[in-house]
């Protein structure tokens, strides 16, 4: 089990290493908030389609979170909601993620440390699985999930 | 060794599967749960073995990702040139 044993790496290396990967997402984050609160996904030619829809036709549990983000940077939470609700529900998970790591990289100590039981992981894979399914059915009051 | 000390990638799988849009991303979530499937029972080095193959698929589905931004880009100069 060679591919066990890592190098070890010491401390102030691990933090400076996190510190980076951090500043990187955020101006990964900021760039993107930018460009996305510029260019309404919607109607421009900027952003690529989505390859499951154009392969398939399809819905797929990503469709709708461009022009999803880009109508919450405008303030407009409901519409956003109506073009992908299960994103707009996981956001402040993912916020809260992405702090806890800020917070981990600055101060080398983490606000909290969640262990998710493995249930609750297979749980959210089954939601996922079903908003894909559901979003694709064409009648109402299934079509309110489709983007 | 602690539970907290073996990533299951978890995030990460969620948002390539939210922004990549791809099936690896749900290959990436199953092997979040089974790194903390693993954890559970104690099984160490599964549990291990279970986090690389998450990082793998959501690294891969990164990469497939940005594979079609660029097809995309390329298909709208060419479309755009003529």
């Amino acid at each position: 089990m060679s591919k066990l044993i890592k190098i070890p790496q010491s401390y102030s290396e691990v933090k400076n290493q996190k510190r980076w990967k951090f500043a990187l997402i955020t101006f990964i984050i900021i760039a993107t908030s930018i460009v996305l609160f510029r260019y309404n996904p919607a109607s421009s030619e900027l952003y690529p389609p989505s390859p499951f829809r154009v392969l398939t036709g399809l819905y797929c549990p990503g469709c709708g979170t461009l022009r999803a983000l880009h109508q919450l940077l405008h303030g407009q939470l409901i519409t956003a909601f109506g073009l992908n609700p299960l994103m707009l529900i996981s956001l402040p998970f993912l916020i809260g993620s992405y702090l806890n790591y800020g917070v981990e990289a600055i101060k080398g100590k983490s606000l909290w440390q969640i262990f998710i039981p493995a249930k609750l992981i297979w749980f959210i894979l089954q939601v996922i699985i079903a908003y894909w399914v559901v979003r694709n059915i064409p009648f109402h009051p299934f079509t309110w999930l489709a983007p | 060794m602690t539970k907290q000390s073996v990533p299951n990638y978890l995030v990460q799988a969620i948002l390539v599967t939210l922004f990549c849009c791809l099936p690896l991303g749900i290959a990436a979530i199953v092997q979040a749960a089974q790194v903390n499937s693993k954890l559970q029972v104690g099984d160490y080095e599964g549990a291990v073995l279970a986090s690389e193959q998450a990082k793998k698929y959501c690294w891969w589905s990164l990469y497939a990702g940005i594979a079609v931004f660029i097809i995309y880009f390329i298909i709208g100069l060419v479309a755009g040139g003529t």
